[in-house]
């Protein structure tokens, strides 16, 4: 109580106090490595994190690849003695019969069949018989360093291919929860990144969102089919399969169909700014969408825009003007602060305001969006239209809705929502 | 991307939730405006305002539908024949070889070749035989039933079901890859398809997302002041100056409720929502419990690895409700607790804060903008009557038309340099501040 007396009796008495702060060029040198060392060491524990998950995961689940390589490798030579054991055995017992030889070398063959297809569904045993048929070449692990760096990179983005996957109850719990922290951590870091270029660029189209929203997307169009080629150029594959997997890659769908041959920092680099990318195009178009699908047929999307107004007001006159506030600002502070708190009334509380209060919800009703007949209506229904008594308005124009709404300078939204009324009767700009 | 995008600090409900309070109070008098002139026609309004609301939504939930159903079809058409084509090769690949194997030891064997030299042939066979199975299981379309007489024509990888599957796993960016397109057309489809899309499946699922989050919103505030009223803990209304001081803090106290929603409320429904999905799919498929808690896991953060994947074809269409709720949930999770950090941690270090959240210099004296806000409205009451008689006395005077647009403007605070910076340093902010 005392304090809230004290602090009004402060604005009651307007006196302004400014103060002027000299800034060297020590100050300006902190400042920025205030500003920038957060941002940094986001990145800088983004990349930290991937490295030692990429580490953890290949220590752990190299002994476990190793181990189903040597059973899978016994497996089939097991397979393949049984089979040629059954064969012989088959062709000396009974020669003269050609067809029942031939029908049991059948089934033989099916049997075979059927256990090989059951061994090929082990991810350790499929790439074993990759590098035996396909590469000529002896044995490479699953866990390398460079697939466990891009099994982590890709998991806390999250493309997600499936190369390679855990395979250990304990990989698991451990991506668990390795992704669980990874996930927001990356996200962040991408987000800070992105939202830096956002406002580069907006602040080159001057504001002006519908190019720039125009310009982000054929931005991202190009970094898909430019990535897409670059790709099909380096690996020597179809151009349509190049942009198939850059669009399936930075859109982090990641089916994993496609195996990249190309050095794996060079594809998390290619992922993290196309995502980034992503991020931004959805930041920009998506939420503006999302917001206006959401809050369609609300009155409380109108509100909002109020609220971000004088939000906006009281962030100017504590910026700019600081110490300084007059009395006109503050005066048409406290009719929108009254606005909005007399709007949340009810309309018993509203009568006993008095005149000042009844003013306060013809406002309110006024600010509402609404279509001419309800306003009439509204009007007609009030029997007692006091004499509304704002400063720098003119009360002579027909139409008073906007001018109640936009008579204290409110800015202009970027978005371009605002009337444009706006800026004519802005007083404090 | 569901989780990257649909997380993205676009703008959160906090404002809108703020100012609820007020659009509530006001729909309700303007229904009595409505009463008190015609009342016949309120139910017509009550009915078009609410099908107003929903039909946007319904709207877009339906275009989504629609939009999966139909990929599902066009990726049917394209991708099935060529399974088809495929898998008669390989097979026909593989009997060949059959046959020229069992004519070819019967041969050896009349001819009374040597026992070494038949032996060797037949290891050479029986490794051609291991490669052209390896090459067929490659091709992801054959199974070892397939290689049978007779089984060429079952379970196709690509029925309608399945394709659904891979197009609602594709537009949320999950993409687990146990079914992919292979041909050209196929994969032109598929950026094409994605491209659009993505966008719009985020655009749905952020907007249940927001639904739910907004729903969280009110159930704990109703929670919190439900349990205010056990613990008897209420106010008297003595005079109207202290109604309007709880007229105050009611507003700040809807604030505050909405900012202090604990996190690990919002990790507990979370991890709830994973286990029940877990337990409800180890039943499904014959999964052990963290074998489906791993998938589950997977699937909400839509790394999707494809290690695991449903195998049950008539559990599809449960498994895709269960995939579409879970990530709403996630996208309300990160609108709920996600947007402040990022905005924090973006604007660390700089002058410009939040202004919802900013100290304001007034008078020497730091007060919050939601306390002044308060100020304001002690101030008008007594500000507002005075101007009110003075209009009274001079109704008289000489009001010119373009009195409105003449410009207050502090001259000297513009002159300076420091002037200028602040107003290039609040366009700034201002400009980030909408794009948050």
């Amino acid at each position: 109580m005392a304090r809230k007396a004290g602090g009004l009796a402060a604005i009651m008495s307007g006196q302004p106090v400014v103060v002027v702060k000299k800034r060297s060029v020590f100050w300006r040198l902190r400042h920025l490595t205030r500003q920038g060392g957060l941002h940094v060491g986001l990145i800088l524990l983004c990349i930290l994190y991937v490295h030692f998950g990429a580490l953890f995961f290949m220590y752990s689940e190299s002994p476990e690849e190793q181990r189903i390589l040597r059973r899978v490798e016994k497996r089939y030579d097991i397979l393949r003695e049984t089979f040629l054991e059954n064969v012989n055995r088959v062709k000396l017992e009974d020669f003269s019969d050609e067809r029942r030889v031939n029908e049991s070398i059948s089934r033989l063959i099916d049997d075979y069949s059927k256990h090989m297809f059951k061994l090929f569904t082990n991810p350790v045993a499929a790439n074993m018989f990759d590098c035996l048929f396909y590469s000529q070449s002896n044995y490479t692990p699953l866990w390398t360093t460079d697939s466990s760096l891009l099994f982590t990179a890709t998991t806390i983005i999250p493309v997600g291919y499936g190369y390679i996957a855990p395979l250990t109850s304990t990989g698991r719990i451990v991506l668990c929860i390795y992704a669980a922290f990874g996930i927001p951590l990356a996200l962040v870091m991408m987000s800070d990144v992105g939202k830096f270029f956002a406002d580069a660029f907006v602040k080159f189209f001057h504001e002006n969102i519908t190019a720039f929203m125009v310009v982000l997307l054929i931005l991202l169009v190009a970094y898909s089919v430019i990535g897409g080629i670059a790709y099909s150029k380096i690996v020597g594959v179809p151009m349509i399969e190049g942009v198939y997997f850059s669009t399936i890659t930075i859109f982090t769908i990641g089916f994993g169909d496609i195996t990249p041959g190309i050095p794996v920092y060079v594809i998390i680099i290619f992922i993290v700014f196309g995502v980034a990318i992503v991020t931004i195009a959805i930041d920009v178009v998506a939420a503006n969408i999302i917001h206006h699908i959401h809050y369609m047929g609300r009155q409380v999307g109108r509100a909002k825009i109020i609220a971000d107004k004088m939000l906006s007001m009281a962030q100017k006159i504590s910026i700019n003007r600081g110490l300084g506030l007059g009395m006109a600002q503050l005066g048409a502070f406290a009719r929108m602060g009254m606005m909005i708190n007399v709007s949340a009334m009810g309309p018993q509380d509203g009568h006993a305001n008095g005149g000042v209060g009844e003013g306060g919800i013809e406002m309110s009703r006024k600010s509402t969006w609404r279509s001419e007949n309800d306003e009439i209506k509204t009007r007609k229904s009030t029997a007692f239209e006091p004499d509304l008594d704002f400063d720098m308005i003119d009360f002579r124009q027909p139409s008073g809705s906007s001018q109640y709404l936009y008579g204290f300078g409110f800015d202009n939204n970027a978005f371009g929502l605002a009337d444009g009324q706006s800026d004519e009767d802005s007083v404090f700009m | 991307m569901p989780f990257v995008t649909s997380h993205l600090p676009y703008t959160p409900g906090r404002v809108g939730m703020f100012t609820r309070p007020m659009h509530q109070r006001h729909y309700h008098r303007r229904e009595q405006d409505q009463n008190e002139n015609d009342i016949t026609s309120r139910p017509m309004a009550t009915w078009k305002t609410y099908a107003r609301i929903i039909l946007a939504h319904v709207s877009l939930i339906v275009l989504s539908v629609v939009y999966v159903g139909f990929g599902a079809f066009l990726f049917y058409q394209l991708e099935q024949p060529n399974e088809v084509e495929v898998r008669a090769r390989n097979i026909e690949r593989f009997n060949i070889h059959k046959r020229q194997m069992i004519e070819h030891l019967w041969e050896m064997r009349e001819s009374g070749i040597g026992q070494h030299v038949v032996e060797d042939l037949a290891v050479k066979y029986v490794d051609n035989v291991t490669r052209i199975l390896f090459e067929a299981f490659d091709t992801h379309c054959i199974g070892a039933k397939h290689l049978r007489p007779g089984g060429e024509d079952e379970d196709y990888n690509w029925t309608y079901m399945t394709a659904l599957f891979f197009t609602t796993t594709l537009l949320t960016t999950i993409g687990y890859g146990n079914l992919t397109p292979v041909t050209g057309r196929g994969k032109l489809l598929c950026i094409l398809y994605a491209l659009f899309g993505v966008p719009l499946i985020l655009i749905t699922v952020a907007d249940i997302g927001k639904f739910l989050s907004e729903n969280i919103v009110q159930l704990y505030t109703w929670y919190r002041k439900l349990r205010e009223k056990c613990s008897k803990q209420k106010y008297s209304v003595i005079s109207s100056k202290d109604d309007k001081n709880k007229e105050g803090d009611l507003n700040l106290d809807h604030l505050e409720n909405y900012i202090s929603i604990p996190i690990f409320l919002i990790v507990a429904i979370l991890l709830s929502y994973i286990t029940f999905g877990a337990v409800v799919l180890s039943m499904w498929e014959g999964w052990d419990f963290f074998s489906g808690f791993y998938f589950s896991f997977i699937t909400m953060t839509t790394v999707g690895f494809g290690d695991i994947v449903p195998l049950k074809r008539e559990y599809y269409i449960l498994d895709l409700c269960y995939i579409i709720i879970g990530l709403s949930i996630t996208t309300m999770c990160i609108d709920l607790v996600g947007i402040q950090y990022i905005r924090k941690m973006h604007y660390f270090g700089r002058a410009i804060k939040d202004a919802r959240f900013a100290l304001v210099n007034v008078g020497g004296k730091m007060v919050h903008v939601p306390d002044l806000m308060r100020y304001a409205s002690v101030l008008q009451q007594k500000y507002g009557q005075k101007k009110t008689h003075d209009t009274i006395i001079v109704k008289g005077a000489y009001a010119p038309k373009d009195l409105s647009k003449i410009r207050f403007i502090d001259f000297g605070a513009l002159a300076s340099i420091e002037s200028w910076q602040s107003l290039w340093s609040i366009l700034t902010g201002r400009t980030q501040e909408v794009h948050v």
